[in-house]
């Protein structure tokens, strides 16, 4: 009988065998490793994982809004979209399609596509920056078609109301190099800041905080999710809104009234220095410079013969001409060198050394009131001598010129106020003569003076002697606590008699409102206004028109100074000017009198 | 240890691999948004719409009797209805003569059933039985009588699918009625809103919101819904807007298909200038 071999099956053949240990070996060699990489070495790695699998992404910040006096919505923050396409999920065959959306042509798309598949195909490339809602729209509706097609979206400035507002508002800019080196390090390139006007006075304020959304990213760059489930997120905290003292609908008025112009309006408050409308011509449309300025734009904006860049309001310094006179009669009669009725006499021109001054008429004899009124010359003349330099100096200081009014926009000029020592800086000690200050009195020679000073002297003598602090902001809203801060301004007396301010005034009302006064064309149906009109004097080519003036005369309510320049004689063009927008102003504030009287009225019925 | 497990795999592993099969194409079909499985999808809705359209006849017939005297009722309404509103396309007409208005061209319709619908997922769809034999083509919106229903994004000879409303996949540039406020219409899945539309803009509570011009599929001022809640979306840019959509899908049975293409003439004058003015920019 054949023994029964019975065969193992559990017995491993000894090659087999040696095969198993072989792997045992292998496996064991990994599973070492594995214990070391992810318990022994483990805070290490995660560390670096986690750097290398969080992408931070940060949020802009929604810049602050600006409101105007009545609480209308006149700057805001608008989209912008920037068409983007992520590489992988982007299917080729659609680029026709695309490139009609989008306009951009199939060769531009392929080599960004290209560039971007070479960083890493997961992440977004940009193809298009600030396209319009009408191309994003065409775009959305059909997503569903195009794969890997996305948007950021960014934020710019949009203008509501019809303003322009250009100079007085300002425009924002990316930041520069050189402006990253000197502001420190809450700015990255590419970030947005305030240039020119309010948008750079409070850029501060109005910038916000950004933020953070952290993102999770594999290895080749392609976003798995929010990390966290975006619990980790930093929010960006919203800038402060301003509220501007701006009236917009007569910022609009005053705007529309100078096109066609070169030249600058700033009317105020004169109670409080509070900015109604400050306009600045030529100007440029900000809404060219708040998305993706070509640089065709720019440059044509910078080469502009027009310099419409340039804010006329704060930085011109033209002499004011006549409009100077009442600081040289408010000199005379406070330093009591003449009174109320001393008469000069005017025979058409005035000798002086060996130089002729001349003026426009005979006026004959005439005391302060019909001289200002009649803006005779030759009166001046005399009283600027009878008064001398370094008072007039003095008194011209106390109404703000030749010094910064302190306005809360960017930039401003001083001016120039001459004094003793700036002429005998300029012409050396003892080489000038008392003949340098008989222009003076009429305004004219080496003196400039920007609207915006002119607006605050003109508010001086419409509120009975008060310097006030121009300014465009009254608050800013912080949306965060939901307090408003108030903007304070300082405010000081001149310190002249008051008596010496009536006189004057009575001049100015005359200029206005009497027959023969030169600022008839600023006259208002029904309101009594008071204003003085001016030309200065323009070696280069025509005269600039210069009007100051305030209503109503008894408790004025605006004070405005208009220049144009190259107009000639300052009644003609800049009096008509200034009379419309104070009329409008005045018709409104008499508008919403009677609605609140309207409204009180009917709640004591109610009552 | 080993060799039995690779034993008992080597015994079942037909049944191993079916499994996995199974599971990888269930997973593939449900996942997967590529053109084949898309074509496939509707291959199938089609299908069920055809079994379903004649086998729900059949319930039906029972309470043909009551719905008869029902129809005679609505019958005798609707024709006071048409009278009324003959008078007022008179009134209409006069007026707009007045105005020296030319009258809006009006749009071929073709009328459809709907013969399924998904409401449910995050991409819902419905099908109706019109389909490319009767002048169906992608891309053409579909109403009601109530406002905007869809798209239709697949056809076959017979039927179509139409991308709804509430569905993610959808986009459609709408505007405010009242204060022309542009926005783009999105489901995210449980509610519709109104995107992109910044926080100062004017919205309130009960706006009407339309199709805009904006549009290469949609007709202008087709209503898509009224603005039912307002809120605000902490750093964003966007108010935060929700609409109840003006259709009722859950009551949906009845369609339009509007044939053509919205504005093509628009989009012929505009692709036409465009040509010129790229040829002239790169002279």
């Amino acid at each position: 009988m054949e023994p029964i071999v019975i065969r193992d099956e559990t017995v491993i053949p000894r090659k087999h065998r040696a095969l198993q240990r072989i792997m045992l070996v292998c496996f064991g060699i990994l599973f070492l490793r594995l214990y070391q990489l992810q318990l022994l070495s483990h805070t290490e790695f995660w560390k670096k994982s986690e750097v290398n699998s969080i992408r931070p992404v940060p949020k802009e910040a929604v810049r602050g809004y600006m409101y105007d006096r009545e609480g209308k919505l006149v700057v805001d923050v608008g989209p912008l979209y920037t068409i983007t396409i992520t590489p992988y999920e982007f299917d080729t065959t659609n680029l026709p399609l695309l490139c009609s959306l989008i306009q951009v042509s199939k060769e531009t798309i392929l080599e960004r596509l290209a560039r971007g598949r070479a960083y890493s195909p997961f992440v977004p490339v940009k193809v298009k920056r600030d396209v319009d809602f009408r191309t994003l729209s065409l775009l959305e509706e059909y997503s569903y078609l195009l794969p890997g097609v996305g948007y950021e979206i960014e934020s710019k400035r949009e203008y509501h109301g019809g303003i322009i507002g250009s100079h007085l508002l300002g425009y924002c800019k990316e930041v520069s190099e050189a402006q990253l080196q000197n502001i420190g390090s809450s700015y990255r390139l590419g970030d947005v800041i305030g240039a020119t006007g309010l948008e750079a006075k409070y850029e501060r304020y109005l910038r916000g905080e950004k933020g953070y959304s952290f993102l999770l990213v594999n290895s080749r760059g392609q976003v798995i999710g929010p990390y966290e489930g975006g619990k980790r997120d930093i929010l960006p905290k919203e800038g402060y809104d301003l509220l501007l003292t701006i009236d917009s609908d007569l910022q609009v008025l005053a705007e529309s009234l100078m096109t066609g112009y070169r030249g600058a309006v700033v009317a105020l408050d004169p109670n409080d220095g509070s900015i109604l409308a400050l306009v600045s011509k030529p100007d440029f449309d900000l809404r060219v410079l708040s998305g993706v300025t070509p640089a065709e734009v720019w440059n044509s904006l910078n080469a502009n013969p027009e310099k419409p860049l340039f804010n006329r309001a704060t930085m011109t310094r033209y002499p004011p001409g006549s409009t100077f006179k009442m600081l040289v009669a408010i000199a005379a009669l406070d330093d009591g060198v003449i009174d109320e009725s001393t008469v000069l006499s005017c025979s058409g021109g005035f000798v002086y050394g060996n130089k002729l001054f001349k003026d426009l008429h005979v006026h004959g004899r005439v005391e302060v009131k019909k001289a200002i009124q009649q803006s005779c010359n030759v009166f001046f003349y005399q009283l600027a001598l009878k008064v001398g330099l370094q008072r007039l100096y003095e008194y011209g200081k106390k109404f703000g010129f030749g010094q910064p009014t302190g306005v809360d926009l960017a930039e401003e000029t001083v001016g120039l106020l001459p004094s003793v020592e700036y002429y005998d800086r300029v012409y050396g000690k003892g080489k000038w003569t008392l003949g340098y200050i008989v222009s003076l009195g009429v305004g004219q020679g080496e003196i400039g003076v920007s609207p915006l000073q002119m607006a605050r002297y003109t508010a001086a003598l419409a509120n009975g002697g008060i310097l006030v602090q121009p300014h465009a902001v009254s608050g800013i809203y912080n949306k965060h606590t939901r307090s408003l801060e108030l903007i304070q301004t300082q405010s000081k007396p001149i310190g002249i008699h008051p008596e010496v301010l009536t006189i004057v005034r009575e001049g100015m009302r005359r200029v206005v409102e009497e027959p023969g006064g030169t600022g008839g064309m600023a006259r208002i149906p029904g309101v009594v206004s008071a204003g003085k009109t001016g030309t200065a004097e323009n070696p280069h080519g025509k005269d600039h028109a210069w009007y100051i003036g305030f209503a109503p005369f008894n408790a004025p309510k605006i004070a405005i100074a208009v220049m144009v320049e190259n107009a000639g004689f300052g009644g003609a063009v800049a009096a008509p000017i200034a009379g419309k927008i104070i009329q409008r102003y005045l018709e409104k504030l008499q508008l919403s009198q009677q609605h609140t009287t309207l409204a009180t009225n009917s709640s004591t019925k109610v009552q | 240890m080993l060799e039995r497990v690779f034993h008992i795999f080597t015994l079942y592993k037909e049944y191993v691999v079916l499994s996995c099969c199974i599971i990888l194409s269930l997973t593939l079909l449900t996942t997967n948004d590529s053109p084949q499985i898309k074509r496939i999808r509707s291959v199938v809705s089609v299908g069920f719409g055809i079994v379903q359209e004649y086998v729900s006849f059949v319930p039906q017939y029972f309470s043909l009797r009551s719905e008869n005297a029902l129809l005679r009722r609505k019958n005798i309404a609707l024709a006071d209805e048409a009278n009324r509103l003959r008078e007022a396309k008179l009134e209409n007409y006069r007026l707009r003569r007045m105005l020296e208005f030319k009258e809006r061209a009006t749009f071929p319709m073709k009328a459809a059933f709907v013969v399924s619908k998904d409401l449910l997922l995050l991409r819902n769809t419905i099908t109706i039985n019109v389909g490319y034999n009767d002048g169906i083509r992608e891309q053409m919106p579909v109403v009601n009588e109530d406002g905007l229903v869809g798209l239709v994004t697949h056809v076959s000879a017979n039927y179509a699918l139409v991308t709804i409303l509430l569905n993610t996949s959808l986009r459609v540039s709408g505007k405010i009625q009242r204060s022309r406020v542009d926005g783009i219409i999105q489901w995210d899945g449980s509610v519709l809103l109104f995107e992109n539309v910044p926080r100062t803009r004017d919205v309130q509570v009960g706006d009407v919101i339309v199709t805009s011009g904006y549009s290469q599929f949609f007709v202008p001022n087709i209503r898509i819904g009224v603005v039912r809640e307002l809120g605000d979306q902490p750093g964003s840019l966007f108010k935060k807007i929700v609409v109840t959509p003006a259709v009722d899908f859950v009551k949906l049975e009845e369609v339009f298909v509007i044939l053509g293409h919205a504005n093509e003439e628009q989009l012929n004058l505009e692709s036409s200038v465009r040509g010129v003015l790229s040829q002239t920019r790169s002279k």
